[in-house]
């Protein structure tokens, strides 16, 4: 337990720990002040001067950030001399700032509209000519930078320092002539380039995906994570008229810090480049046919009862939720008992020692602790790859992977399609290898359903549904239940809180999980003793960043 | 603003090609200076000779932080090639371990490092306060006329460049100019200004 | 005080060698002071009351006593050459005419905080300087007067010259040192304060050329000496740089607390044009406050006394502006080198400093507008302590004095929309 000291801001006495900032003292106290440059994330430059402060028997103002809270100090953040004080920052910051809100993307959730509203002055004095720099220049493959909306407040120059420790972002120039670039034919195109779009407090630095898209008033944020790789991390779908415009990262200092990978973070397109199909079908002879969904659920279940557990398998995708996954375990432990299961490894590149995981699922954890073996290496789907190449296995259900990315899968999909066993449940149910399918029922792709993931460390964590598109509404789970019981066994859950319900009861190391035990944040899993789930080491804190020595150049 | 592509049934399709919204100006921030007009690419410069190279090393030998062998190394690669070009801003990142958005920040922080080549002869007139109170203005303007060159200007035969720069502390010696490293004082009257254009023919 | 201390070798035929140095008594102190304990050098510093000479007139030793007792970190001295300020060249002249006794000044300050290496940032453009220096530390070199065993003592002392690229700002103690650690010179957030946590975070020390050059007098011949020249609490010789309308521009010496119209009539020679009359003077460099003609009347040129008539002596700059001068252009050129020289690290200087300008400029050419005096002045007080380093008060100060000591001009200019004083000839 920390040395804490109490102070007083604005009257109210709180106990905070000792060595931290006025500003962080003040946030606890629920008063924090205007600011811009200041970052939890980020080391302190105190330039901006926005977040002054008065303190009892000081003549001068201070700024929050870079003060030390020291014990019985008093503090006033919103008297007149500090309204003034702080007036006069926000004047000058406005005085070269052009007048582009109309045009600018961050409107909306801009710092500078909020505190010109909440602590500037009503008109403007600024009779000069303003600053012009150019407003439309791609300092990297996803980040545009407009200088003459720039405040200096350097927190993506820091990012680029001391998060990514690529260097890339640099200040240009003296005085009011100082602007934010790039050394000539050096991007900014790290993996993570796009956090600093997050972090501007205002409209210079903006994501090139989401330029001009939408207005951030009419998104609506859902809490959710991403599914991209293992790691999970935290973010916000914003929604709007049922379409994903962006995905934001979410704080959650168990997980990913304050930040995301770019990959992740426009992972949300991938849904809407990939052809969906617009319900289920089933192949008679050359032609394709639209069929019922209680039908298609039923020749799947037909299917695998006549071929049995020797001549089907099923491949189950480690991004399906521990809901789909559970649904899984009950067909093949109780409808088809001892039905193969192969969840493939997806793997690329090697963990980068931030964010980024080589392990590209999302739920290979939860896989493994429902009770499927991960399959290292490839070589289970090799094997049975080459079973169904061989035809050794006449019947496959393919539950959200799209088999013909697999490697050497192509014999296996011209065995399958002659013997009229592929069977294909997911949100790839429009790809290429769909033409070779006997049935294929689509289903609800990343922003488009309810369930949990568990990331690498073992946090269990909500993914949200943020878009609910046409047809293809359902989920994994709630079409293999449909199968499991027109197998005779009794799967019918209401909602996919039930399913974890059901799962928690029966799987140890979810004991005690449930959607409000879950919360916005997780629950690590190894937390609470889990009989069963000693193998969850202890959870780590998110990384500050990628490894290595700051600011260095890359390459 | 991204266009409306027909038979979206006027959905608005996003770009999965960003070099197809329109707008967009490709490159990175050119690198200003005292000699540098705006909005041109930076000039690469050539890789720096063995003999500065050599000399970098020296000057970080003498520090306990190779940083701080920066402004030395710059001032080695402007005397060699008469301005600091974007090779030798890498090279120099490269082994200062500092990434070349530095220093390329620092380049530009500081007047006397030049991006672009100055003329043989460059002529930094000062004209604050106490120079101005003795002529330095009409130095300018007389300057100006001779060479022919705008302030910020090089002649055409590249020989003389023409800038203002602030208080070089000879204000007791005003009206003064700095001739690339040498202070010539006491530039009053103008006759004297003349002089010493003609000693550089 | 009739004795030359300061400027004793100035003019000598020869000054800048050791030998001629030598000759007229140098290096002595040097011996005396390598063989006494560091802290009764600072001690002896400090009872002289020698205040720093770069502009903010810190007491010296009081600076010196900052630096840790023990700390296993190297301990710095810096020695501040930037001289930058507009109206101020006398660190120049010291170091361009009697390198040697700024040397001696360095290595004796060094030994006093226990320093074994001193850096000299001196600023870019002033080449000569650098070369002058350099020669005379390769000569004291030679004779063992710096690097291992001086003298045959302990002592070791290196000594960098380092140069600076063309940045005023770089003359702020804080920001000189991110220049020499090799960065932007963006002046730095204190605490933590140099003494404590400096260069590379070491103990570090930083002082003015002319301020050091003291420092070998007040060796050889002790605090109670040096106290009897100038006032009380304001001690010692003083160079004042004469510049602007006068005769006879240039640095004088004389102790602290001369008068200024002295200075400026029998040391400057008076008014340069017979036709002309006084109009201001500035008195410590481009930022200080200014002083009208009637305010130039009895006022000694010490810290203090500035201090109490709201200006300040500062790097002793005295600039001395006769009645052809327009007064809003001469605070459109004082605060167009401000403008040209925040480094732009924090808004209310960054932005401020070119706005003043801005108003300034655009009433000086006419086109000012009712309001701009008041704007200006509001202006000025959001930047004045709201920053990161005092440039933003050497901007705002100066600029309120004009407005406040020469409003009518600038009311004239904004009425008539032009200037009522002929062009300047």
């Amino acid at each position: 337990m920390a040395e804490t000291i109490r102070l007083t801001i604005d009257g109210r006495v709180v106990e905070v720990e000792k060595g931290i900032s006025v500003i962080e003292a003040a946030r606890k106290a629920g008063v924090m002040p205007p600011h811009y440059c200041y970052h939890a994330g980020l080391s302190v430059a105190g330039n901006c001067r926005m977040c002054l402060v008065e303190i009892e028997k000081m003549p001068k103002l201070f700024t929050s950030c870079t003060t030390q809270a020291a014990e019985g100090m008093v503090v006033f953040t919103g008297n007149d001399k500090v309204k003034k004080g702080v007036a006069g920052v926000e004047e000058f910051l406005l005085a070269n700032h052009p007048l582009d809100c109309p045009i600018c993307d961050q409107a909306g959730e801009c710092r500078l509209q909020e505190y010109s509203f909440k602590h500037g002055n009503a008109g403007s004095r600024f009779r000069e000519h303003r600053m012009n720099f150019k407003k439309d220049v791609e300092v990297g493959p996803h980040v545009v930078l407009d200088s003459e909306r720039c405040i200096m407040c350097t927190r993506c120059v820091r990012f680029s320092d001391e998060v990514t420790k690529t260097g890339e972002l640099g200040v240009f120039q003296r005085g009011l002539h100082n602007e934010i670039g790039i050394f000539p034919g050096r991007p900014l195109d790290n993996a993570y380039s796009g956090n600093v779009v997050d972090i501007c407090p205002v409209g210079a630095l903006t994501l090139k995906e989401f330029r001009f898209t939408k207005r951030v008033w009419f998104i609506r944020d859902v809490p959710s994570v991403c599914g991209a790789c293992a790691t999970g991390c935290n973010v916000n779908l914003g929604t709007s008229e049922n379409r994903i415009y962006r995905l934001t990262p979410r704080e959650n200092q168990k997980v990913n810090g304050w930040w995301m990978c770019d990959e992740g973070r426009l992972s949300y397109r991938q849904p809407m480049e990939t052809p969906r199909v617009a319900g289920p079908e089933a192949r008679a002879g050359s032609s394709v046919a639209a069929i019922r969904l209680p039908d298609a659920a039923a020749r799947i279940a037909d299917r695998l009862k006549a071929e049995g557990s020797h001549r089907a398998a099923v491949v189950a995708s480690a991004n399906l939720t521990v809901e789909d996954l559970w649904l899984v375990r009950r067909l093949a432990s109780e409808a088809i008992p001892s039905l193969r299961v192969v969840v493939p490894e997806r793997v690329r590149g090697e963990d980068d020692g931030f964010l980024i995981r080589a392990d590209r699922t999302a739920n290979r954890k939860g896989a493994a602790l429902i009770g499927f073996g991960i399959d290292e290496g490839g070589a289970s789907t090799r094997s049975l790859l080459a079973d169904a190449a061989s035809g050794k296995l006449t019947t496959l259900l393919v539950l959200g992977e799209d088999l013909a990315t697999l490697p050497d899968s192509g014999a296996a999909l011209e065995a399958l399609e002659k013997s009229g066993g592929l069977m294909i449940v997911g949100p790839f149910a429009g790809a290429a290898m769909a033409a070779s399918a006997a049935v294929r029922i689509p289903a609800a792709a990343y922003g488009e359903f309810e369930g949990t993931y568990v990331n690498f460390k073992g946090r269990a964590q909500r993914v949200r549904r943020g878009i609910t598109p046409g047809a293809a509404a359902l989920s994994c789970w709630q079409i293999l239940s449909l199968i499991v019981e027109r197998l005779g066994v009794k799967a019918a859950y209401a909602s996919a809180a039930e399913v974890l319900r059901d799962l928690a009861a029966s799987v140890p190391a979810f004991r005690g999980v449930s959607w409000t035990a879950l919360g916005a944040s997780g629950l690590h899993l190894g937390s609470g003793a889990q009989p069963g789930a000693g193998f969850i080491e202890g959870e780590s804190p998110a990384p500050r960043g990628l490894p290595g020595k700051e600011g260095v150049a890359h390459g | 603003m991204s266009e409306r592509p027909a038979g979206t049934g006027g959905l608005t399709v996003f770009p999965s090609d960003p070099a197809r919204i329109p707008g967009f100006v490709q490159g990175s921030i050119a690198l200003r200076g005292p000699a540098a007009p705006e909005g041109i690419t930076p000039d690469p410069g050539r890789p720096l000779s063995a003999e500065s190279l050599m000399e970098i090393d020296r000057a970080i030998a003498n520090y306990p932080d190779r940083r701080s062998a920066l402004l030395p190394a710059l001032w080695v690669a402007q005397r060699e090639q008469g301005f600091v070009g974007t090779k030798p801003m890498e090279e120099i990142a490269g082994k200062i371990g500092v990434s070349p958005a530095f220093v390329a920040g620092v380049v530009s922080f500081y007047t006397m490092y030049h991006t672009k080549p100055v003329g043989n002869h460059l002529i930094q007139v000062c004209t604050t306060l106490s120079c101005y109170l003795r002529g330095a203005d009409r130095m300018v303007e007389h300057l100006r006329k001779k060479l022919g060159v705008e302030v910020g200007g090089t002649t055409a035969d590249g020989k003389f460049t023409l800038i203002t720069v602030e208080c070089l502390g000879s204000c007791g010696t005003a009206p003064m100019l700095q001739l690339n490293d040498d202070y010539h004082e006491n530039l009053d009257p103008i006759e004297k200004v003349d002089a010493l254009l003609a000693s550089l023919k | 005080m009739l004795e030359k201390l300061l400027l004793r070798n100035v003019g000598v035929p020869g000054s800048t060698s050791l030998a001629v140095y030598e000759q007229r008594g140098g290096y002595q102190s040097l011996r005396k002071a390598l063989n006494l304990p560091p802290e009764s050098i600072a001690e002896e510093v400090k009872k002289s009351g020698l205040r720093g000479r770069g502009g903010a007139g810190f007491p010296t030793g009081l600076k010196w006593s900052f630096m840790p007792k023990d700390s296993p970190k190297p301990r710095y001295l810096v020695v501040n050459a930037d001289e930058s300020e507009p109206g101020t060249f006398k660190d120049r002249l010291l170091m361009e005419a009697d390198p040697h006794l700024c040397l001696e000044g360095f290595l004796i300050s060094a030994h006093a905080i226990r320093a074994k290496k001193v850096f000299v940032y001196i600023r870019g453009e002033f080449v000569k300087s650098y070369r002058v220096l350099h020669g005379a530390i390769e000569e004291a070199r030679a004779k063992g007067y710096v690097g291992k065993r001086i003298l045959g003592t302990d002592a070791e002392i290196e000594i960098i010259l380092h140069r600076g690229a063309g940045a005023y700002i770089c003359g702020e103690e804080t920001a000189l040192m991110e220049s020499l650690e090799g960065k932007r010179g963006y002046p730095r957030l204190k605490p933590p304060f140099p003494a404590v946590s400096g260069l590379y975070g070491c103990p570090t020390t930083i002082n003015n050329v002319e301020t050091l050059a003291n420092v070998p007098f007040i060796v050889e011949r002790g605090a109670d000496w040096y106290l009897k020249i100038g006032r009380e609490k304001n001690s010692g010789p003083k160079l004042y740089c004469l510049s602007g309308h006068l005769k006879k521009p240039g640095v004088y010496e004389a102790p602290l607390g001369v008068d200024l119209m002295t200075l400026v009539n029998e040391m400057g020679g008076g008014l340069w044009r017979g036709d002309r009359k006084l109009k201001a003077i500035i008195p410590g460099g481009a930022s200080s406050p200014v002083l009208t003609a009637d305010e130039c009347r009895d006022v000694p040129m010490d810290f203090d006394s500035l201090a109490a008539r709201k200006t300040m002596l500062g790097s002793a700059g005295v600039m001395v502006l006769d009645d052809s001068v327009c007064m809003v252009r001469a605070l459109e050129r004082i605060l167009r080198f401000f403008a040209h020289e925040s480094c732009g690290q924090c808004t209310p200087c960054r932005v401020g400093s070119s706005w003043i300008h801005s108003i300034v400029k655009r009433v000086e050419a006419g086109a000012g507008q009712a309001g701009d005096c008041e704007t200006l002045l509001d202006v000025c007080d959001n930047m004045i302590g709201k920053t990161i380093c005092v440039f933003a008060d050497a901007a705002a100060l100066p600029a309120m004095s004009f407005i406040n000591k020469f409003r009518g001009e600038f009311d004239d200019h904004i009425r008539q929309r032009r200037c009522a004083l002929p062009e300047k000839a």
